[in-house]
C-alpha cells in the first residue's frame, strides 16, 4: 500500500473534474470513476481543478486504428459533470433512439456534448445537471461524426431535487413549447402504463392533409398505453391513491419533435406515464381500416409518477410478443443480426435500432421485453430463439468492459434484405444458418451471388469435426461402460499369431440423423481410384455405389481403432455458433476413417453432366473390351508416369469392333452397324464381302439400332481364339467415371485414333499395348446378351456360356444382410444400367447357327483371362491342406511363387502383420497388413503390404470383399502382391455369426469371452485356475528361463541381409519361469510369442566384444537382440540352453548350451546367449493369455530338461498370446472390475 | 519348509510402507514376515529420490508415495557370487555387464520397477536389487497403488459372501482395520474412494 497523501494535500483528495469537453478529446476507450478503492489518488492537483486537459492520451491529430483492446482505466479519480437533454437533432441515427446527450454548461468555453446512455435512468435526470459518478466512453463509435458514446454506469443529480408538478405527478421537462399551458378539455390526454414502444420510423405524410407542407416524411414512433378507463381519469388529470386498472389500450403517436422523447418513453415501459395536449386522428391501415390514434402536438406533455410503483404486466405467453429475457450477450453474429445470449438464446434482431447497437457488446448484459420465445429443434441441436417484433424494446443492464468493438453497422440492410424479412421468424433464422454456412464454404469456389441460389449445407470441415468428436463421444461412453458395443464391433483385441491387435469399431450414420446436406464438387482425389467431394474447408472421401453434386441422403462410415480417446475441447462443430463463427479445425484422429457413401441416383446434380451419352461419330471404330483386372495404385506402372495420377486396367479385346455402316450420319439415324473382325488383314471391302451376318442390336436409352455381327475372319477354326489379346488401359486425370469399371464387364471404346481402317491393328491401338484414355475418351459401359439374356447358351444347349459374375451374384443375393450397404452395384443392376446393350441373337438357320456357336465361344474363351472368384470355403477345400502351417515367413520368401488367385469374403479383422505394430502405423508409405477373411464356415488371412493410397475406402471389418490376383503360395499361404486389387462389394454393421465362424486358420484364437481373467497377485496359489482347461490371463514378470531352443530358419543357399528388424531365426520352444508376485509357475511358448518374451525384437547391444563380433552392419548400427543371434545359428543349426539354477535365483554360470551340431561354443557365443537370457529376465511386466499344460506333453520335444525341485511342483502353462500393460489401461479395467464385483 | 503360505521364492509387490513394516524374525539370515507369510523377496515401483554411487555398489532411495525404500545395487560381482560355490570369477561376466547398465539408467526422478531380495542393513530393512526396470509411463505407480486398495476390495467381497454384510459396513471394518494397523496411506485411499464419485464402486453411501 502507499501511504495516504500528506496532509497538506488534503484537498487533492477530492477527484479531478471533467467537463465533456475534456471527455470527447479521449482517442480511445477509457474508464473513471469518481471514487477508486484500490489505488489512492496519485493526483497532486489542488481544488479547485485547473482547467488544464488531464493526463490522457494526447490528442492525437489522427485516431489510432481501432482495436479490440479493452478499455484503458484513468489511474484517478475523475469526476464528470453536465447537463442531462434529450438527444440533439444531430446526434447519430443508432442513437437518437436510446440515448440522451450529456453537455456542458452552454456559457463554458469549449462546451461540447456527447450521447450517453444511463443505467437506472430516473427521468427526473432530464434537463438538469448530474455527477457522472463511474462511465466508460467509447470514442468515434459512427465514423462520420467521430462524437463517442458515454456509457454512464452510476450517477447522481448535482443538487438536491426540486419537486416539479403536484406530488404525485412530476412533468418531464422535456422542450416542450407552452408546458404550463394545457388544456386538457381542447386536447386529450391519456394516464396509464407504458406497455411498449416502437423504434423511430418515418412515414410519407398524405399530402392532402397535411399540415406543414408536403414532401418531408413524418418521423415519429408509436407508444402503447395501457390506460386506466375510470371516468375519473379520463376527464381530469390523475390524483394519487387510486386504485387504477390500466385495462385500455391506447396507441399514442409521438411525431415530428416529440419523436426525440423515445429515449425517455422507452426507459418508462412498465412504468405509468400521464401525457397531456394529444389530439385525435384517425389512421386507416392498409385495406385493413381505420383506428383512432393519439398524435402528440406542440403542446403534448409528458408526466410521470415517481411514488407509483412499476407495473410490469407482459404478456408472456408463447407466440405472444410478451416475454421479458435478460441475459449476457456471449456472441454477436452477422453483423450485428444474430446476438447470442447465455450460449443458449439467440437474438434475432429484425431492426438495427431497437437496441442501442454500441453498448450491445459481448460481455454486456441485456433485456429483452416483449420478445417472442421460441423452441426451435433442429435434426442436430435445440436452440431457444428469441425474435422480435415492433414491441419490443432492449435495454443494457450492464456495459461490457471485456469488448469495446462495436458489431452492428447502422445501415446494413443489404445483407439479404427484404427476402429474408418476409419469412417467419424459424426460417429466418434457418436462413442466416444457411448463409453464414455457405460463405464460408464457397469463398473460394462460388461467388456469393452463387451461394445464395444454391442449397443448404454443412462446411467440411465441421462436418468431419463433428465425425471425430461423434466418434470419441462414443468411445468414452464405451469406456466408462454407459454403452454397450454391438456384438460385432470388436472391443476386445483381436489374435493372430499370438499377438493381440486392438479390435475396430464402426459407426454408420444416416444423413438424417445429423439433418445437414453436403454440398461440394466431387473430384478425383490425388489418388487415383478414390473420390473425393471438396469444398473450401476440407474433403471427405466418398464412395459412390452405383455410378451413372448436393447430397441428400448418405450415411457417414465411422470406421477406427477401439481406444481410450480424450475429449475434445470444442463447440459442438455443428452448433449455430460454429456455423457463425469461422471454424477452424484440424483432423485429430488420424486412426480414424471418414467417409461417405451415396448412391448416384440421390446426388442432384448442380454442375453439367460429365458423360456425354451419344454417338454421333459415324465411320469411327468402337471396340469390344472386357475388364481383366484394375491395378492399385503406386504399381510398378506408376513411376513411368510421374506427372499425372493414373489408373491403369487390364483388358482383352474381343476380336470384333463396332463399325457403323451407314457413312456421314449420327447413329441416332443409322439403321444399322455392323460388327467386324480385328483381324481383317486384307482389303476390308473384301472382307466385307465375306462376313456372314449375327444379326445383333444396340440399344441405349430408348433407342434401339439394328444391324448385324461381322466377322470377316471366316467363323470356324477354333484355333484361332488365341489372337484375344490382352491390353493396358491408362485412365488419366480427369476421367472420373472409374468407379462403373467393373472387373468382368464389357466396355465399348471408340478407337482414339482417326483411323477409319476396320482393322484393329491398323488403327494402332494394339500396337503399344497400351491405350491412354483422357477425358476426352468414349468409353461406356456394355451389357452384352445373348437371345436377351446375360446367361445364354447356345442354340444346341450343351455348352454353358455366360458371364461368371452372375454366379458372384447369387452368392451376393444370398448373403445380403439387411444392414448392409452396397458399394458396387449387383451384376444385375450392373447391366440394367449400362451404357449401351448389345444383344446377339440366333437365326433358326443352321449356317447362323454355327456362327453364333462360335461367337459364343469366343466369349466363353473369355472367362479363362480372368480368375475365378472363389469363395473362402471352396478357397479351402482346393488348396488349402486340413493342417495349415503354422509359420508365415512373410520375410524369408525371397522369391515368393505360387498362383494368383480371387478370393471373396467378408473381412473379420485387419491388422498391422507382425509383432512391431508400432512400426507399421500412420506415417509409412506402405502398411505390412493382415486381413482376416472368413465367409459362413471357414477363415483364412491375407498378408502382405498395402501402399497407404492403395487401401480402399472402406476397408474393415464387416466389409465384404473381392481380392483380384492374390497370391497363394506352395506353401498355401496367401499374399497380398503390388498388383493385388481389391475390391469393396459392401459394408455392413451386422454381427459374423460367430458359430460359423470355425476354422481359423493360423492359430488357435481364442473366444475373448471365454478369458477368465486372474486379477492381480490373487493368485496362483489358489490353484483354482489350474484344473481347467480354459485359458487364462495373468500379469507377470519372467525371473528366469528354464530352458531355450533356438533354430535358425535360414537355408544354407539363402543370402542372410534380409530386410532389417526381421529376425531369421525361429524359437522352437522356450520355457520361462514367471513370477506373478504371489507364485511362481512355468510358462512355454514358441515362435512370435516367445521373441517377445525373449525381447528378441528390441533394440540393446551386448558387451562390445559380442556386438562387434555378431553385428550385421558393424557395431554402430543399433540392432534387436535376435539379429545378434543368425549368425551363430547359422553355424549351429539349432541351439539350446538349459538352465540349471534354482529358481528365482539367475546366475550365468548355471547356464548349460549345447549345439545341435555337437560343436563347442565359442566364448563368445556363450557371452551371447548368456546375455540374451539375462536380458530377457530384465523386462517389465507383460499380460499374459495362457492356458494349462500337462507337463506329459512336453515329452513329445524330445528334451532334456533339467529337473529342479522348485520346477518340478511348479504349473505349467502355454503361453497363447502375450502383450504390454497398458497401465492406463490397466486402471480402468481395474475401476470396472471393482464396480462389477460390488 | 514350502508351506502354501511362504512366499520366500516370489517377489511380494508392496508399497513401501508395507516393506519397511514388515516384521524380521531373528532368523539366521534374517527372514521377515507379513501377515504370517514369509517374504524374502519385494518388488517396489516409485522414483529413485536419491542416489549414491560407490566403486563397489550403488544405493539409492525409492519413493512410491508411502515412504522411502532404500536400495542397494551392488556392482561387485565377485561379492555377490561369494556363497557360490561355482563361482569362476570372469571380468566380463554378462551379470556384471547387466548390473552396470542399470546403474547407468537409474537417475534422479525415474520411475523404476525394483526387484530384489530383501535384507537387513544396520538394523533397517533395504533391498538388495537383483533387477531394474525403467518405467516410462508414469500411470505405473497409480496403477501399483490401484493395485493394493483393489487387493482389499477383493478381500472384502470374499468377506462379504461370507457373512452377507452390506458393503458399507465392510468398507468402514476395512477402515478400522486399517487404521489399528496404522496403514494411513490405504486408510486414506479407501476414505478418499468412499468420499469421491467412486463411492459407487464400493457401493456406499458416501
Amino acid at each position: 500500500m502507499n501511504p495516504p497523501p500528506p496532509p497538506e494535500h488534503g484537498a487533492a483528495a477530492a477527484p479531478r473534474r471533467l467537463t465533456v469537453g475534456d471527455l470527447v478529446r479521449i482517442r480511445r476507450p477509457t474508464t473513471g470513476a469518481a471514487s477508486l478503492i484500490s489505488s489512492p489518488s496519485l493526483s497532486t492537483s489542488t481544488a479547485p481543478p485547473p482547467r488544464k486537459k488531464p493526463k490522457f492520451p494526447p490528442a492525437a491529430p489522427n485516431p489510432p486504428p481501432r482495436s479490440t483492446a479493452p478499455f484503458a482505466p484513468i489511474p484517478h479519480r475523475v469526476l464528470l459533470s453536465g447537463t442531462l437533454s434529450l438527444p440533439a437533432a444531430s446526434s447519430p441515427v443508432a442513437c437518437r433512439s436510446h440515448c440522451l446527450s450529456l453537455s456542458d454548461s452552454p456559457f463554458a468555453a469549449d462546451a461540447a456534448s456527447v450521447c450517453c446512455y444511463l443505467l437506472d435512468f430516473d427521468p427526473a435526470a432530464v434537463g438538469r445537471e448530474i455527477h457522472v459518478l463511474a462511465w466508460n466512453y467509447l470514442p468515434s463509435v459512427h465514423r462520420d461524426d467521430g462524437v463517442g458514446v458515454l456509457e454512464v454506469i452510476r450517477w447522481c443529480l448535482a443538487e438536491a431535487t426540486p419537486a416539479l408538478g403536484s406530488g404525485f405527478m412530476r412533468t418531464i421537462p422535456l422542450d416542450c413549447a407552452d408546458a404550463d399551458e394545457l388544456d386538457s378539455g381542447t386536447y386529450g390526454h391519456v394516464f396509464g402504463v407504458v406497455r411498449s414502444v416502437s423504434v423511430v420510423f418515418s412515414m410519407p405524410r398524405a399530402s392532402h392533409k397535411s399540415d406543414v407542407g408536403g414532401g418531408d416524411p413524418s418521423v415519429g414512433f408509436i407508444a402503447e398505453i395501457m390506460c386506466c378507463a375510470c371516468r375519473k381519469c379520463r376527464g381530469t388529470p390523475p390524483e394519487a391513491d387510486e386504485q387504477h386498472k390500466f385495462e385500455v389500450e391506447k396507441f399514442v403517436y409521438f411525431v415530428d419533435s416529440a419523436s426525440r422523447w423515445r429515449p425517455v418513453l422507452a426507459r418508462m415501459v412498465g412504468r405509468p406515464v400521464s401525457v397531456s395536449g394529444l389530439k385525435k386522428r384517425m389512421v386507416s391501415v392498409g385495406t385493413k381500416g381505420s383506428y383512432t390514434m393519439l398524435v402528440s402536438t406542440r403542446k403534448t406533455m409528458l408526466r410521470w409518477c415517481p411514488s407509483y410503483p412499476a407495473v410490469v404486466e407482459l404478456d408472456g405467453s408463447s407466440g405472444n410478443c410478451g416475454g421479458v429475457y435478460a441475459g449476457v450477450v456471449t456472441g454477436i453474429y452477422m453483423q450485428g443480426l444474430l446476438i447470442e445470449l447465455d450460449e443458449t438464446v439467440w437474438l434475432l434482431l429484425d431492426d438495427q435500432h431497437l437496441a442501442p447497437s454500441h453498448s450491445l457488446r459481448v460481455g454486456a448484459v441485456i433485456s429483452v421485453k416483449n420478445g417472442r420465445a421460441i423452441r426451435l429443434k433442429f435434426a442436430w441441436t435445440r436452440i431457444v430463439l428469441l425474435g422480435t417484433c415492433i414491441k419490443t424494446s432492449i435495454t443494457i443492464n450492464s456495459f461490457s468492459l471485456v469488448d469495446s468493438k462495436c458489431y452492428i453497422k447502422a445501415e446494413n440492410r443489404g445483407l439479404l434484405g427484404k427476402f429474408v424479412d418476409s419469412f417467419e421468424l424459424p426460417i429466418r433464422f434457418w436462413m442466416l444458418i444457411l448463409i453464414s454456412c455457405f460463405k464460408q464454404k464457397f469463398t473460394k469456389l462460388f461467388s456469393e451471388k452463387e451461394i445464395l441460389g444454391s442449397k443448404n449445407v454443412v462446411p467440411f470441415a465441421n462436418f468431419i469435426c463433428k465425425g471425430e468428436s461423434f466418434w470419441i463421444l462414443k468411445m468414452l461412453k464405451i469406456w466408462n461402460g454407459t454403452e454397450v458395443m454391438d456384438k460385432n464391433q470388436r472391443c476386445c483385441p483381436f489374435l493372430c499369431d499370438g499377438i493381440s491387435y486392438p479390435g475396430t469399431g464402426k459407426k454408420i450414420i444416416s444423413s438424417s440423423d445429423l439433418g445437414s446436406v453436403l454440398v461440394g464438387r466431387i473430384k478425383s482425389s490425388s489418388l487415383p481410384g478414390t473420390l473425393q467431394l471438396v469444398d473450401a474447408t476440407g474433403c471427405i472421401d466418398v464412395v459412390i455405389p452405383d455410378l451413372p453434386p448436393n447430397i441428400n441422403n448418405y450415411k457417414v462410415v465411422l470406421q477406427g481403432h477401439m481406444a481410450y480417446l480424450d475429449h475434445y475441447d470444442v463447440t459442438d462443430p455443428l452448433s449455430c455458433k460454429a456455423a457463425f463463427q469461422h471454424f477452424s479445425f484440424r483432423k485429430r484422429l488420424n486412426h480414424l476413417k471418414i467417409y461417405v457413401i451415396i448412391n448416384w441416383s440421390e446426388l442432384n446434380r448442380i454442375g453439367p453432366s460429365s458423360i456425354p451419352l451419344q454417338i454421333n461419330t459415324c465411320g469411327k471404330l468402337f471396340h469390344l473390351l472386357k475388364l481383366t483386372h484394375i491395378y492399385p495404385e503406386n504399381n510398378t506402372f506408376q513411376h513411368k508416369n510421374l506427372l499425372g495420377h493414373s489408373l491403369y486396367a487390364e483388358a482383352v479385346i474381343l476380336p470384333y469392333d463396332f463399325k457403323f455402316t451407314e457413312r456421314g450420319e449420327c447413329s441416332e439415324h443409322a439403321e444399322s452397324f455392323r460388327m467386324s473382325c480385328t483381324y481383317s488383314l486384307g482389303n476390308s471391302k473384301v472382307s466385307m464381302a465375306k462376313s456372314c451376318d449375327i444379326p445383333c442390336t444396340l440399344s441405349f436409352g430408348t433407342t434401339k439400332l439394328y444391324g448385324s455381327l461381322v466377322s470377316i475372319y471366316y467363323c470356324g477354326s477354333v484355333g484361332e481364339r488365341d489372337h484375344i489379346s490382352r491390353i493396358l488401359l491408362e485412365f488419366k486425370d480427369g476421367m472420373f467415371n472409374y468407379q462403373s469399371l467393373r472387373i468382368g464387364g464389357y466396355f465399348l471404346l471408340e478407337c482414339p485414333t482417326e483411323s477409319l481402317n476396320y482393322s484393329m491393328k491398323g488403327c494402332g491401338c494394339l500396337q503399344g499395348g497400351k491405350i491412354s484414355l483422357g477425358s476426352q475418351s468414349r468409353f461406356w459401359t456394355l451389357a452384352i446378351t445373348f437371345n436377351g439374356n446375360t446367361n445364354i447358351k447356345p442354340a444346341n444347349g450343351d455348352e454353358s456360356i455366360g458371364v461368371s459374375s452372375v454366379k458372384m451374384d447369387e452368392s451376393f443375393s444370398r448373403k445380403a444382410v439387411h444392414s448392409e450397404i452396397k458399394l458396387v452395384r449387383t451384376w444385375n443392376d450392373f447391366h440394367q444400367y449400362c451404357d449401351f446393350q448389345l444383344n446377339i441373337y440366333c437365326e433358326a438357320k443352321r449356317e447362323k447357327m454355327e456362327k453364333y456357336n462360335y461367337i459364343c465361344h469366343v466369349f466363353n474363351e473369355l472367362c479363362s483371362y480372368s480368375n475365378e472368384v472363389q469363395s473362402v470355403s471352396s478357397f479351402i477345400k482346393t488348396r488349402v491342406p486340413k493342417r495349415p502351417s503354422r509359420s508365415s515367413n512373410l520375410q524369408n520368401d525371397k522369391l515368393v511363387q505360387g498362383d494368383l488367385i480371387s478370393l471373396q469374403g467378408k473381412v473379420d479383422n485387419i491388422h498391422p502383420y507382425g509383432c512391431k505394430k508400432e512400426k507399421n502405423m500412420v506415417g509409412n508409405k506402405k502398411y505390412n497388413i493382415c486381413i482376416h477373411v472368413t465367409d459362413e464356415t471357414h477363415m483364412v488371412r491375407l498378408c502382405g503390404y498395402v501402399s497407404k493410397h492403395g487401401y480402399p475406402v472402406g476397408l474393415g471389418p464387416g466389409a465384404s470383399v473381392t481380392f483380384h490376383r492374390a497370391l497363394l503360395t506352395h506353401k498355401h499361404e496367401l499374399f497380398l502382391t503390388p498388383q493385388t486389387y481389391i475390391e469393396m462389394s459392401s459394408i455392413s454393421l451386422a454381427a459374423l455369426n460367430e458359430e460359423c465362424v470355425v476354422t481359423p486358420l493360423i492359430s488357435d484364437c481364442l473366444k475373448d469371452g471365454s478369458l477368465t481373467r486372474v486379477p492381480s497377485c490373487l493368485l496362483f496359489s489358489s490353484q483354482k485356475h489350474f484344473a481347467e482347461s480354459r485359458a487364462i490371463q495373468f500379469q507377470c514378470r519372467v525371473v528366469t528361463i528354464h530352458v531355450l531352443v533356438l533354430e535358425n530358419i535360414l537355408k544354407d543357399s539363402q543370402p542372410s541381409e534380409t530386410r532389417r528388424g526381421t529376425i531369421n531365426i525361429k524359437v522352437l520352444l522356450a520355457g520361462f519361469i514367471v513370477d506373478d508376485g504371489s507364485s511362481l509357475c512355468c510358462c512355454w511358448a514358441d515362435d512370435a510369442r516367445a521373441e517377445l518374451l525373449l525381447r528378441l525384437q528390441e533394440v540393446a547391444i551386448p558387451h562390445a566384444s559380442v556386438a562387434s563380433k555378431f553385428s550385421k552392419d558393424g557395431v554402430n548400427i543399433k540392432q534387436t537382440v535376435g539379429s545378434f543371434l543368425e549368425s551363430m545359428l547359422k553355424k549351429h543349426k539349432r541351439i539350446i540352453a538349459r538352465n540349471c539354477g534354482i529358481p528365482p535365483g539367475i546366475s550365468c554360470h548355471d547356464l548349460e548350451l549345447s549345439s545341435a551340431l555337437n560343436k563347442v561354443l565359442s566364448c563368445l557365443e556363450e557371452k551371447l546367449m548368456k546375455f540374451i537370457i539375462l536380458n530377457a529376465c530384465w523386462k517389465g511386466t507383460l499380460n499374459v493369455i495362457a492356458s494349462a499344460l500337462n507337463a506329459n506333453t512336453l515329452n513329445g520335444f524330445n528334451l532334456d530338461l533339467p529337473d529342479l525341485h522348485p520346477v518340478r511342483n511348479m504349473p505349467n502353462f502355454w503361453v497363447n498370446q502375450a502383450f504390454q500393460v497398458d497401465p492406463l489401461d490397466e486402471a480402468r479395467r481395474m475401476l470396472g472390475m471393482s464396480r462389477r464385483l460390488n | 519348509m514350502d508351506s502354501p503360505h511362504s512366499l520366500h521364492l516370489v517377489h511380494v509387490k508392496l508399497l513401501a510402507a508395507d516393506l519397511l513394516t514388515l516384521t524380521s524374525r531373528h532368523t539366521s539370515p534374517p527372514s521377515f514376515a507379513r501377515c504370517g507369510r514369509t517374504v524374502t523377496r519385494a518388488e517396489i515401483v516409485g522414483v529413485v529420490v536419491s542416489r549414491d554411487r560407490r566403486e563397489k555398489f550403488l544405493r539409492f532411495l525409492v519413493d512410491d508415495g508411502t515412504g522411502c525404500v532404500p536400495c542397494v545395487l551392488w556392482l561387485n560381482h565377485q561379492y555377490l557370487n561369494a556363497n557360490n560355490s561355482s563361482s569362476r570369477g570372469s571380468d566380463s561376466d554378462p551379470t556384471a555387464e547387466m548390473a552396470l547398465r542399470m546403474s547407468e539408467v537409474m537417475s534422479l526422478g525415474t520411475v523404476l520397477r525394483v526387484r530384489g531380495r530383501i535384507v537387513l542393513y544396520r538394523g533397517a530393512i533395504q533391498i538388495a536389487v537383483r533387477d531394474v526396470v525403467l518405467e516410462k509411463d508414469p500411470n505405473v505407480e497409480d496403477l501399483v497403488l490401484l493395485v493394493n486398495v483393489h487387493v482389499i476390495m477383493v478381500r472384502i467381497e470374499l468377506n462379504m459372501r461370507e457373512y452377507g454384510q452390506p458393503h458399507y459396513h465392510l468398507v468402514r471394518i476395512a477402515i478400522e482395520k486399517e487404521k489399528q494397523s496404522n496403514q494411513r496411506y490405504r486408510c486414506s485411499m479407501l476414505i478418499w474412494l468412499m468420499r469421491t464419485e467412486k463411492a459407487d464402486i464400493l457401493g456406499v453411501q458416501p
